[in-house]
């Protein structure tokens, strides 16, 4: 299947300091692959090299090493930035546009004429959710509105491929809810989608695969579930215990098992959860009737599934996260 | 799927934006609104032609203010004309006795103080009477004043300045009563300026206009423009703003030049609507349609462009407005810099004094330069040696070598200390040069080239224009005709004061008894400016052109006849010189084809089409008849006697020629660069002698350091030689130049060279920009 984008041992590292000069290293041999059609998320901390991949994919750096390509093109040259539509981080509109005349610039910029703009312009703005509001200056809009208007012109000239870079920066909840459903459509009408984003519910929900990033490596590259299934807290097996208080101490009452480990990890004024490490559906099973023999009361058994969050957590590790939940 | 649309479509769409940003900005507005706050209050200032016969300090013609107050301090002792005598007691009491003073112990009288007291005579009710001026009543227009009982101010001025200049004939000059008032909101400011309103404006486009182009709109306007235009590449390098615009189908480099252009257009909008508004108020108000201003607009926005590709590269490196505006006042800083120095060394070194005259006696050469210097060439430390003069600035006229007194003449000007009272008269100076001194002459008391120890010959006759050799002495020209030297005159019985003499002279002490060593050949010419004339080397012939009207004399029994006069299809009013052998006249007005006149049969014979509409600066003549010319674009032409094959010989110091001469041996000493002479021997086509002086120590500094310093630094100053160019009207051009205008210091200089030399810098900025802007991880 061809790729929308191609990624291979892309290096770059940047040089700091004017006397004292410092390499600072962006990326480290990233190689990745997008295919066609897939909303694909970009994971990573602050720092992590998100936007310098994004940069050198749109040409706007220049790697030191590794080769990038878009839509078989190679990355940066003329034909690739025709057909990508690309929404960047804190987008500045020039303070003299209204909604309207910075559509038609920036349609111009991408060689539409006038007319295709003014086909397409009624059907955007009302996508966006800025219909009423295109002839007011843009230096009035709040930063959703701007956002909104960026994603406008990002789709104006029917770009193979999106690259957004926080979109949903900005919006509020509804607003969220709107870009998502914009991201599914996209990806519905066969637009490859390359999602930049540090909420990772969002990432989550709409995206088909995901990458995540830190100090500049590729961490992990996948669907979420294999992201999730290839994560050593998954791989554990670990089953999730919520019994009363009341009930007592059933550590006494399962010493003859063989089990991974157990612990309470927390509780309240009548429950206590326990994590039991079994990989096994017998053990379970076998715990419960034990349980269930001596009398004691289970309010709820549930396998334990880590979470995107908690995957990208100990996938980062160290790292401070500075994620929003 | 959409139609792709022109690739230019998105440079083209930047351009509109970057116009669309200047519409909607309030700096646009507020810069349109401010000139036209200039232009309005502007327009009410005018020119109104009007009548005025008050008297400047430029009306003493001729010495005419050394004139006036001798004659003045003549009337008080009741000698001179009756007029005169007249006009004495009308005089202040206090201009009478500093009248006295200068006659007892010669106190100075400014020719202001007498102008001042001259225009106060003007309102005096009661300055005529027709015993002292019996030929006013002649004049129709005096006259119907005279007879008058009730004289308004006006024809009070009117009828005194009439009687001034009929009592000083040809020392004040005649006023047609032309003023010119400057007026604003039709209300007069000051006194009216005494000159008709063509020369007003003639003034204003040469001396004004340049001013307010190079100092006001020059350098205030193109601050302004600098700083308005400084934040526009900075703010394209907005993170969020240029990473969309750089994701689009865009080259960076055009998409920089299209920004850069961008701003041009803003400034060009702006200046467009300024120099327009005053192309127009200067057409309207003052009566000056002078399409110059209108080029002011490209050429000061190719200046702008010339800064702006500074602030556009500090911009890309620094992202700054503010430091966009430092960079580009160090910039100017440094070209003022650069230019400067460079300018006070070309001007003392290069430029000026410039050679005015070359002449060779023997195996001397001897140069006369602006600044009044003789110099002549001393070979073996290959250096001129000052001959004689002080770097004041005086007139030099020849020098002649008289042989049978060994002696070298020039006239030249006397420098009145402090410049009081402008120039003295031209007196004619004798001196010996060193290498040509017979050492057991003793006829010759003083050391020869020391200042002041000349020997001084006499004052010439009056306005002197030439003088040129004449048989085996010389001939001093002027308006009135040929004056012969006689050199057997001993012109002093009593020596003068050494060392501090000529100081003492000009203050009047250390009188001598001149007695008059000019014998008048030809006079009563009258010949009205613009005139010059000329002696064939055999002195047979002596011609003289003035108002286009050309007189030919002949020698006939040792006098000079009227062979007959012609009326050449010239410009009447264009500074003319010329030059003849015994056959032919060459005629070469001011900014037209030389004309060739037979002298036989009194007839053009043919246009010196070779050498085109030229300006001619000298004509030397050698024994032979052969012609040699020299225009202000510093080329020497070479012709036979006819006149018939003209040619620009390719020697050394072609095309770079500041003047010639011919020497015994017919052969044409050529000054030219520098201070550099070459001796070219015109049969055999070859430089026969080069004179090169050894450079001294500021001028190798000139040469391999400053200048090739400046060859590299950007000259957006220079631009402004090509505005002066522009706006210099071509009709002005010969309206106030007569012979010795042409005889001014040329300055080589092509006006468009500095185009061409600050494209290539702006060439070189923005290439340097583009491939920074396409190296650059932004």
């Amino acid at each position: 299947m061809a790729t929308a984008i191609s990624v291979e041992n892309l290096s770059k590292t940047y040089t700091e300091g004017l006397l004292f000069r410092r390499n600072h290293k962006a990326l480290q041999n990233v190689s990745l692959d997008v295919r066609h059609g897939e909303v694909f998320g970009l994971l990573g901390p602050n720092g992590a090299g998100k936007t310098t991949l994004i940069k050198i994919l749109l040409g706007i750096l220049h790697p030191n090493e590794g080769k990038a390509k878009v839509l078989e093109m190679e990355a940066g040259s003329k034909a690739a930035r025709r057909k990508i539509g690309y929404l960047p981080e804190n987008l500045i509109f020039p303070r003299h546009h209204t909604g309207r005349s910075a559509l038609y610039f920036y349609g111009r910029l991408s060689e539409l004429s006038d007319s295709d703009i003014a086909a397409k312009e009624d059907e955007l703005f009302a996508m966006v959710d800025l219909k009423g509001r295109q002839d007011e200056a843009v230096r009035r809009y709040s930063k959703g509105m701007r956002q909104r208007l960026g994603l406008a012109q990002a789709m104006l000239h029917d770009p193979d491929l999106l690259i957004f870079d926080e979109p949903t920066d900005g919006l509020d909840p509804m607003g969220r809810s709107q870009i998502r459903d914009l991201l599914t459509r996209l990806k519905e009408r066969g637009k490859t989608v390359f999602l930049n984003s540090h909420i990772l519910q969002e990432v989550e929900l709409v995206c088909d695969r995901v990458a995540i990033m830190a100090l500049g490596q590729l961490r992990g590259v996948g669907t979420i579930e294999e992201l999730i299934q290839q994560n050593p807290m998954a791989q554990r097996g670990t089953v999730h215990l919520d019994i009363p208080i009341s009930q007592g101490n059933i550590r006494e009452t399962l010493n003859g098992f063989k089990i991974g480990s157990m612990q309470v990890i927390s509780g309240n004024e009548s429950l206590q959860r326990i994590e039991i490490e079994a990989p096994e559906q017998a053990d379970v099973d076998r715990i419960v009737d034990t349980l269930r023999h001596h009398g004691i009361s289970i309010v709820r058994v549930e396998r334990y599934r880590p979470s995107l969050e908690q995957v990208f957590m100990s996938i980062v590790g160290s790292v401070p996260p500075h994620i929003q939940s | 799927m959409q139609k792709r649309s022109d690739p230019m479509k998105p440079y083209l769409a930047v351009l509109y934006d970057s116009f669309l940003e200047s519409v909607r900005s309030r700096v646009l507005w507020i810069l349109l609104g401010s000139w036209v706050l200039i232009l309005l209050a502007l327009f009410p200032l005018s020119l109104r032609s009007g009548e005025s016969y008050r008297i400047a300090r430029y009306n003493f013609v001729n010495n005419g203010a050394k004139t006036v107050m001798d004659a003045l301090a003549d009337a008080s002792g009741g000698k001179g004309s009756r007029a005169q005598r007249a006009i004495y007691p009308k005089l202040s009491e206090d201009f009478r006795t500093v009248l006295k003073q200068r006659k007892e112990n010669g106190r100075r009288i400014s020719v202001g103080t007498l102008t001042d007291e001259f225009n106060r005579l003007l309102s005096s009710k009661d300055l005529y009477n027709e015993e002292a001026w019996p030929t006013a009543v002649r004049r129709k227009e005096l006259k119907e004043i005279i007879d008058k009982e009730n004289r308004s101010e006006a024809e009070t001025e009117k009828l005194n300045r009439k009687l001034l200049e009929l009592a000083f004939p040809n020392a004040l000059s005649s006023s047609g009563g032309q003023a010119t008032a400057i007026t604003y909101l039709g209300i007069t400011l000051g006194s009216p300026l005494p000159m008709p309103i063509d020369l007003v404006r003639n003034l204003a486009e040469r001396a004004v206009f340049p001013l307010i182009m190079r100092y006001g709109l020059g350098l205030a306007a193109l601050l302004i423009s600098i700083v308005i235009t400084s934040p526009m590449i900075p703010d394209m390098f907005q993170t969020g703003s240029l990473h969309l615009l750089l994701s689009k189908p865009l080259s960076r480099s055009l998409l920089f030049l299209t920004k850069f252009l961008g701003g041009c257009i803003f400034v060009a909008l702006n200046m467009s609507f300024l120099i327009s508004g005053l192309y127009v108020y200067s057409g309207i108000q003052l009566g000056i349609w002078n399409n110059g201003i209108l080029w002011y607009i490209p050429l000061f926005i190719f200046i702008f462009i010339v800064y702006y590709s500074v602030s556009a590269l500090a911009g890309l490196i620094w992202k700054n407005p503010i430091i966009c505006v430092v960079v580009t006042a160090l910039f100017w800083g440094i070209c003022m810099a650069v230019g400067t120095i460079h300018f006070f060394f070309d001007i003392n070194l290069n430029i000026n004094p410039q050679t005015k005259q070359i002449y060779a006696f023997r195996d001397t050469v001897v140069t006369a330069n602006q600044q009044g210097r003789i110099l002549f060439w001393n070979g073996e430390d290959r250096t001129w040696n000052t001959a004689y003069g002080d770097g004041g600035g005086q007139q030099i006229l020849g020098p002649v070598w008289i042989d049978s007194t060994k002696s070298l003449y020039f006239g030249r000007t006397e420098m009145i200390p402090f410049g009081f009272g402008g120039r003295g008269p031209v007196s004619l100076e004798a001196a010996r040069l060193p290498d040509l001194v017979d050492p057991d002459d003793k006829t010759y008391q003083s050391k020869p080239w020391a200042d002041g120890r000349l020997d001084s010959v006499g004052e010439m006759p009056s306005s002197p224009i030439q003088v040129v050799p004449w048989r085996n002495t010389l001939a001093v020209l002027n308006d009135d005709g040929l004056f012969v030297f006689d050199p057997s005159i001993n012109v002093f019985d009593e020596k003068q004061l050494p060392g501090i003499g000529s100081v003492l002279k000009s203050f009047g002490l250390g009188t001598k008894n001149i007695v008059s060593a000019f014998k008048p050949v030809l006079t009563g010419l009258e010949l009205l400016k613009p005139f010059d004339l000329n002696v064939s080397p055999t002195s047979q012939t002596f011609v003289a052109i003035s108002k286009g009207e050309l007189r030919i004399w002949r020698q006939k029994d040792d006098r000079l006849e009227l062979m007959g006069s012609l009326t050449l299809e010239m410009d009447k009013d264009a500074a003319t010189v010329i030059g003849c052998n015994d056959e032919y006249v060459l005629v070469c007005p001011n900014g037209e084809q030389p004309i060739v006149v037979e002298i036989q049969s009194q007839k053009v014979v043919r246009t010196l089409e070779e050498m085109g509409q030229c300006s001619v600066k000298q004509v030397r003549v050698d024994s032979t008849g052969g012609f040699a010319i020299l225009d202000r674009e510093r080329k020497v032409w070479v012709s036979d006697r006819q006149l018939a094959k003209i040619r620009m010989p390719s020697l050394p110091g072609q095309s770079n020629a500041l003047a010639i001469g011919f020497d015994s041996a017919d052969q044409l000493w050529v000054a030219h660069t520098v201070k550099q002479a070459d001796r070219w021997d015109l049969k055999e086509g070859k430089s026969t002698r080069s004179i090169r002086p050894k450079l001294t120590t500021l001028e190798y500094a000139f040469h391999y350091f400053v200048h090739p310093f400046y060859f590299v630094n950007p000259k957006p100053a220079a631009v402004n030689e090509t505005i002066d160019y522009m706006l210099e009207n071509p009709k002005n051009k010969s309206l106030a130049l007569d012979r010795r205008d042409l005889e001014m210091p040329t300055e080589k200089s092509d006006p468009w060279q500095p185009l061409w030399s600050n494209a290539i810098f702006i060439v070189v900025m923005l290439a340097i920009s583009c491939w920074l802007l396409y190296r650059q991880d932004l």
